[in-house]
C-alpha cells in the first residue's frame, strides 16, 4: 500500500503536491496518537470519506449529481446491524453491506438513467428519501425513530481506525488506476460529450450504470462501517441532510479529485464537531458552507491549496 | 452497401425528409448537395441512427438498421463526422484516438491495465497529420486541428461507411486545403458520403451525387451532369428575378456601422475584421453561402452572441457591450432565422408583445392591415401556423418595434417560390415606407432584386460590397453559386 | 361509508390546494428562472412561522395573508439577485446553493421558534364545521379549496391576459428571442422568483392551521411540491393543478387504505412519470 502511494506520488503531479497528500494521510493517522474524541472524529472522516470519494467519482468524473447517496449509506449500515442481529458472522455481514446497496442501485438506475441533468437529481433525490421513509415506518425492521443498536459488538476504535484508513487510501489508489483504464477514459468521455462516444459506438448506459453500482457499494460498505463505529443506526443518518453533507464534502474537495474528497471530509468533520460545541444549528453550518462554497470557491479549497502549495495542475 | 428505402422524417408538423430513396455502392463517393434546410443532415441523422425515420427503412450491407439505437449502427460499421467540431475536450488527442479505437473493437470496458497509445492511434494520426500533437489536449487544438482530429476518430474505427458531415465547414486556407486532401486520399475501399457547402469541392470529391430540396431528392447523377441540371442551377441561383437597378438613392445618415468586428462561437472564431455599412432608407443584403457567416454577423449585431473584439455603431452609439433588450430600446430589431415563434403563445398575443409601450407608425392595426392573413388567424399558436405565415408574424412583430433598423436573417428559408416572392413584395413595400432593412439571404437572386447594395461573406469575412448590377456573373459564380 | 370517503375527499383536495400554491410557485421559477428552487419548502415554513408571529400582534387573519407573502417575496428577489444572479446557466451550482439556502432557512426557524410541534388554530371566522344536511364538514378545509381554485383561476387569467404574463411566457418559451423584443429576461426572471416565493409563503400561512408546524416540514414540503411538479410537468401551472390534485387524492386515499404505503405509491407515481414521459403528464417537451 505504501508502495502505491509512492507510484502515485510520482505519477500524480509534482512532489509538492504528493507531499500534500502524504500530509493529508498523516492527519489521518494523527490522532492514533491522541486517543479519546479526536480518534472518534478521525475515523468518522476516513468512513465518510470513502462515501465522498465514491460521490467525487459519480459526479467529478461520471457527472452524475446524485443527491441520494444517504440511502446507500443507510442501507449498508442497516445490512450489517441486521445481519449481526441475525447472528451471522461480521466478515459476512461486511460483504453484505455492499452487495445490498449495489442492488437497490441496480434497481433505481434503471430509472435514473433514462433521464439526465436535472432530473438525474431529482430522482436520486426523490429514491433516497423514499428509502429513508421505509426505514422511518418499518419500525418493526429498523426500530424506527428508535433506531438499531449493535450492543455486544466491540472493535477496538485503534483496530478500526487503521481499517477505515486503510480501506479509504486503498480505494483512493485503486479508483486513480481504475481511471486510467480504457473504462476510466471511457467514464469520462461520457461525461464530456456523450453524443460522441455514442456515435463512436458505446452503450453508454450501461457505463453509467455500473459507475453508479460501484459507488453505491462502496458508499455502502463506508455505511456498514459507520454502523461499527457508532454503534448505532438512525434514520434521520438517511435523510436528505446527509447527501447535502456528502456534497459539501465533495465541493470543498474540487468535484474533480478524489484526493479533494479525503481532505473535504476531514475537513468538514472536524469543523463541525467544533461548531456544534457550541450550537445547535448543524443545517446552518452546512447550508452556508454550502453556500460560500458554490460562490466563493466554485473549485473547491482542495484545488486552491494544490495550486498556492504544491504548484501543480490540480488533479484527482 | 448503404440503402436507404422511401425514408420520411417529420417534427411535429414540419417534414424535413419526404420518401427519399437512395442506394450507395460499396467503394463509391456520393455528395449530397442542396439548399439550407433540405433535408441533408436529418438524413444523415436517420442513418446513423440518431434520429428514427418516421417512415422508410435503412438498410447497411444488406442489414435492416432503421430505428436502431446509434450505438449499434456504430458498432455495424458505419463511422461518422459531426458538423462541429466534437471530441472529449480535457483528454489528450491520442486519448481521443484510442478511445474511438477501444470502442470499435468493443473493448470500452477494459479494466486490466491503462489506455495506451497502441500503433494503430499512431499510424492514424500520421494518416491526418496530427502525429505531432498528440500529447495536446483536446480543447487547445485549432479549428482545423479539431477537424482532423474527427477524422482521425473516424478513420481508426476502420469503418465501412463513413458520413461525413460539412467536414470543411467553417475552415479556411491552408486547413481547409489539408482536410480537402485528407478526405480525397482516403482508402478507395472505404464508401463515403460527404454532405458540403463548398459545391466546386463537393462535385470534384464525388462520383455520383444526390441533390435534395425540400426534403426530396430532385436529381442524382454524375458531378458534370448534375453542374448542367438547370433544376439545380436554379435552386441555388435562382430564376426570373429582375437585378434591382433603380436610381441610386441619395445616401440617407449612417444607421449602423460595424468595425473590425469579430465573433464566434466558445474558442471558434467564425467572424474576422467585418466592416459594414447601412444608411438610412437602404435594403443592404448580406450574402454567401452557408456556414459562411451570415447568422452570427446578425447575431452579433442584434447582441444575441457577445463581440470578441470590434465594435457596433448604430446611430452613432457604440453598443457593443449592450445586451439585446437594450439595442431592441435603441431602435434595432430582429427577424430571426428560423422564425422562432414562442411556444404557448398565439399570434395576438405575439403581436400585442411587441408592441407593448410602443408608440409610431407601425401599431397592431396597421400590420394586421398588411398582413391580412394574419388578422384571420388571430387566435391560432403561432406555432401552428405555415412556414409563410409564421415569417410574416415574425416580419410583424419586428415592425411593431418601430425600428430604425430591421435584421432579417434567411426570411426565405423553407418557403415555397410563391412565398418568396412574397416575401420580396413585403420588403419592397417596407422600402418604400421609409424603413431600413440589412437582410441576409441564401436566394441570391431575390436578395439582388430588393437590395440597394450588397455585402458578399466568405469564411467570416466580407470579401466583396458593391451595387447589385456591379456584381457581374462572375463574382456571383466565385462565391456564391454553382 | 360514503361521509367518510367524502370527508376524505375534500380533505385530500384541500391538501391538494396546498400543494398546488407551493408547485405553481416552483414551476414558474423553474419555467422562467430555469432554477430549481429546493428552498421552497423552507419558504413555505418562513410564512407559516411569520404568520404566526404577525398574526398574534395584527390581529387579522386577512392582514396577515396580505402581508406575510409580500415579505416572503421580497425576501426571494433578495435571494434572486444577490444569491443566484451570479450562476446564470450553471445548473447544478443553483440548486445547491438553494440547498443550502434551505437549510440555513430551516435551523434559523428552528432557532427562533423553537423545535417544539405547533399547532396554528384557523381564524374565528373560519373556525368551526359547516353543516350540510348530516353532512359535517370544518370550515376551514373548504376556505382553502376556494381559495386554491381561484389562485388558479386567477394566475391563469394573469399569465393568459396581461403583459407581463405574455411576457413570463414568452421568457419561458425563448429567453433570448425575448430580449430582442425588449423584454428584459433578468427581470422577468427577478420578479417571478418573488412571485414564486410569495406564493410559498402564502401557502405557509393558509397551510398552517391544517398541517402542524415543526422542523422538518420544510424537507417534506420540497418533496412534496417537486413531485408535483414533476408529475404534471415543469413550467405550466395547469401541471401544477391537476398533478397537485392527482398527488393530494393519492396521499389522502392512500393514508386511508394503505397507511404504510401512501409515501411510496406517491414516489413510485412520480419515478413512473419521469420514466415515460419526463416532462411531466401535461408537461411540454423542454428544450
Amino acid at each position: 500500500m505504501m508502495a502505491g502511494l509512492s507510484r502515485e506520488v510520482r505519477a500524480g503531479g509534482t512532489a509538492r503536491q504528493g507531499l500534500l497528500r502524504w500530509g493529508l494521510v498523516g492527519l489521518l493517522l494523527l490522532p492514533l496518537a491522541l486517543g479519546g474524541y479526536p480518534l472518534y472524529l478521525a475515523t468518522e472522516a476516513a468512513l465518510l470519506g470513502l462515501a465522498a470519494v465514491a460521490l467525487s467519482l459519480l459526479l467529478g468524473h461520471g457527472g452524475v449529481p446524485s443527491l441520494g447517496q444517504a440511502a446507500f449509506l443507510g442501507l449498508g449500515a442497516y445490512t450489517v446491524g441486521l445481519a449481526l442481529k441475525a447472528g451471522l458472522p461480521l466478515g459476512l455481514a461486511l460483504l453484505l453491506a455492499p452487495l445490498v446497496a449495489a442492488l437497490l442501485a441496480l434497481l433505481t438506475g434503471l430509472l435514473v438513467f433514462r433521464t439526465h441533468g436535472i432530473f438525474i437529481l431529482m430522482l436520486t433525490l426523490a429514491f433516497g428519501q423514499m428509502v429513508y421513509s421505509a426505514a422511518h415506518k418499518w419500525t418493526g425492521l429498523t426500530g424506527g425513530d428508535d433506531g438499531l443498536s449493535l450492543s455486544g459488538l466491540s472493535i477496538h476504535p485503534v483496530l478500526l481506525h487503521l481499517v477505515a484508513v486503510g480501506v479509504l487510501l486503498a480505494a483512493v489508489g485503486g479508483l486513480r488506476a481504475l481511471l486510467q483504464t480504457p473504462y476510466g477514459k471511457t467514464l469520462e468521455a461520457i461525461r464530456q460529450n456523450e453524443e460522441k462516444i455514442r456515435s463512436l459506438g458505446v452503450p453508454t448506459f450501461y457505463y453509467k450504470l455500473s459507475l453508479y453500482l460501484l459507488t453505491a457499494a462502496l458508499t455502502g460498505l463506508a455505511g456498514s462501517g459507520l454502523a461499527l463505529h457508532r454503534s448505532f443506526i438512525s434514520p434521520h443518518d438517511l435523510f436528505w441532510l446527509t447527501s447535502a453533507t456528502l456534497m459539501v464534502m465533495v465541493l470543498l474537495g474540487g468535484s474533480r479529485g478524489l484526493w479533494g474528497a479525503v481532505f473535504g471530509a476531514l475537513l468538514y468533520t472536524f469543523v463541525q464537531a467544533w461548531v456544534s460545541s457550541f450550537t445547535d444549528l448543524w443545517g446552518l453550518f452546512v447550508g452556508s458552507l454550502l453556500v460560500l462554497t458554490v460562490l466563493f470557491a466554485r473549485e473547491g479549497l482542495w484545488p486552491l491549496l494544490e495550486r498556492r502549495l504544491g504548484g501543480g495542475r490540480g488533479n484527482a | 452497401m448503404l440503402r436507404v428505402e422511401q425514408v420520411s422524417k417529420a417534427f411535429g408538423g414540419l417534414l424535413a425528409l419526404a420518401g427519399v430513396s437512395l442506394e450507395v455502392t460499396p467503394g463509391e463517393r456520393r455528395a449530397v448537395i442542396g439548399p439550407n434546410g433540405a433535408g441533408k443532415s436529418t438524413l444523415f441523422k436517420v442513418m446513423a441512427g440518431e434520429l428514427r425515420p418516421s417512415q422508410g427503412r435503412v438498410f447497411l450491407q444488406g442489414r435492416e438498421v432503421s430505428g436502431m439505437p446509434q450505438e449499434r449502427v456504430a458498432r455495424l460499421g458505419l463511422g461518422r463526422t459531426f458538423q462541429r467540431s466534437n471530441a472529449f475536450p480535457e483528454l489528450l488527442v491520442w486519448e481521443n484516438v484510442a478511445l474511438a479505437q477501444k470502442a470499435a473493437q468493443g473493448q470500452s470496458a477494459t479494466l486490466g491495465q491503462p489506455l495506451r497509445p497502441e500503433p494503430g492511434v499512431q499510424r492514424v494520426l500520421e494518416q491526418v497529420g496530427l502525429a505531432e500533437r498528440a500529447h495536446v489536449v483536446a480543447s487547445q487544438l485549432s479549428h482545423g486541428e479539431k477537424r482532423q482530429l474527427e477524422i482521425a476518430m473516424a478513420l481508426v474505427q476502420n469503418p465501412s461507411v463513413l458520413l461525413l458531415d460539412e467536414p470543411l465547414a467553417g475552415l479556411s486556407g491552408a486547413e481547409r486545403e489539408r482536410i480537402g486532401e485528407l478526405i480525397l486520399g482516403l482508402d478507395p475501399q472505404m464508401t463515403v458520403l460527404l454532405v458540403e457547402h463548398d459545391l466546386e469541392y463537393a462535385l470534384r470529391f464525388a462520383q455520383r451525387v444526390t441533390v435534395l430540396h425540400y426534403g426530396q431528392v430532385i436529381a442524382e447523377g454524375r458531378p458534370e451532369a448534375i453542374r448542367q441540371n438547370p433544376q439545380v442551377q436554379e435552386i441555388y441561383v435562382g430564376a426570373g428575378w429582375a437585378v434591382e437597378t433603380g436610381a441610386a438613392t441619395t445616401q440617407g445618415p449612417e444607421v449602423l456601422r460595424s468595425e473590425g468586428l469579430c465573433a464566434g462561437y466558445g474558442a471558434m472564431q467564425v467572424l474576422s475584421e467585418v466592416r459594414l455599412e447601412v444608411a438610412q432608407g437602404e435594403v443592404v443584403a448580406l450574402l454567401g453561402r452557408n456556414g459562411m457567416g451570415k447568422t452570427t454577423l446578425l447575431s452579433a449585431l442584434m447582441g444575441l452572441l457577445p463581440l470578441q473584439e470590434g465594435e457596433v455603431f448604430f446611430l452613432g452609439q457604440g453598443v457593443g457591450r449592450l445586451p439585446p433588450h437594450r439595442r431592441a430600446a435603441l431602435g434595432l430589431a430582429l427577424v430571426p432565422q428560423g422564425r422562432r415563434m414562442f411556444d404557448g403563445l398565439n399570434v395576438e398575443e405575439e403581436l400585442q408583445m411587441a408592441a407593448w409601450g410602443q408608440r409610431g407608425r407601425w401599431t397592431v392595426e396597421r400590420v394586421l392591415e398588411v398582413f391580412p392573413r394574419l388578422a384571420e388567424r388571430r387566435r391560432s399558436p403561432s406555432r401552428a401556423l405555415s412556414g409563410g405565415e409564421q415569417q410574416m408574424v415574425a416580419i410583424a412583430r419586428a415592425l411593431l418595434r418601430n425600428p430604425r433598423l430591421v435584421l432579417m436573417d434567411e426570411p426565405t428559408e423553407g418557403l415555397s417560390p410563391l412565398m418568396v416572392r412574397q416575401v420580396a413584395e413585403i420588403i419592397r413595400t417596407l422600402k418604400a415606407e421609409g424603413e431600413t432593412v440589412l437582410l441576409a439571404e441564401q436566394n441570391v437572386q431575390m436578395a439582388l432584386s430588393v437590395a440597394d447594395r450588397v455585402y458578399i461573406l466568405e469564411h467570416g469575412q466580407v470579401v466583396w460590397e458593391g451595387r447589385p448590377q456591379e456584381a457581374s456573373q462572375a463574382v456571383l459564380h466565385r462565391y456564391l453559386g454553382v | 361509508m360514503l361521509l367518510l370517503l367524502l370527508t376524505q375527499l375534500l380533505n385530500s383536495l384541500a391538501f391538494a390546494m396546498l400543494l398546488f400554491l407551493l408547485a405553481l410557485g416552483l414551476s414558474l421559477i423553474f419555467g422562467v428562472a430555469r432554477v430549481v428552487n429546493l428552498a421552497h419548502g423552507a419558504f413555505y415554513l418562513l410564512g407559516a412561522y411569520l404568520g404566526l408571529a404577525l398574526g398574534a400582534s395584527l390581529g387579522s387573519f386577512w392582514l396577515v395573508l396580505l402581508l406575510v407573502p409580500l415579505l416572503v417575496g421580497l425576501l426571494g428577489v433578495l435571494v434572486e439577485r444577490f444569491l443566484l444572479r451570479g450562476l446564470h446557466g450553471r445548473e447544478l451550482e443553483q440548486v445547491l446553493v438553494t440547498i443550502g439556502l434551505g437549510f440555513i432557512l430551516a435551523d434559523l426557524l428552528r432557532a427562533f421558534f423553537g423545535a417544539a410541534i405547533r399547532s396554528v388554530p384557523p381564524p374565528a371566522e373560519l373556525a368551526g364545521p359547516l353543516f350540510l344536511g348530516s353532512f359535517i364538514y370544518p370550515k376551514y378545509p373548504l376556505f382553502v379549496l376556494v381559495m386554491g381554485v381561484l389562485l388558479f383561476l386567477l394566475v391563469r387569467l394573469l399569465l393568459a391576459r396581461t403583459p407581463f404574463g405574455v411576457q413570463v411566457r414568452a421568457v419561458t418559451a425563448d429567453p433570448g428571442m425575448a430580449s430582442t423584443l425588449g423584454i428584459q429576461p433578468a427581470r422577468v426572471s427577478l420578479l417571478t422568483f418573488g412571485i414564486g416565493t410569495a406564493l410559498a409563503g402564502l401557502g405557509g400561512v393558509v397551510g398552517a392551521p391544517m398541517i402542524a408546524l415543526a422542523p422538518g416540514l420544510d424537507a417534506q414540503m420540497t418533496l412534496f411540491a417537486l413531485i408535483v411538479v414533476v408529475i404534471g410537468g415543469l413550467g405550466r401551472i395547469e401541471g401544477a393543478f391537476w398533478g397537485a390534485i392527482l398527488v393530494g387524492l393519492v396521499d389522502g386515499f392512500g393514508r386511508l387504505f394503505l397507511p404504510q404505503l401512501a409515501m411510496f405509491l406517491i414516489f413510485a407515481l412520480m419515478a413512473l412519470v419521469l420514466a415515460l414521459k419526463p416532462e411531466g403528464l401535461l408537461g411540454r417537451r423542454l428544450a
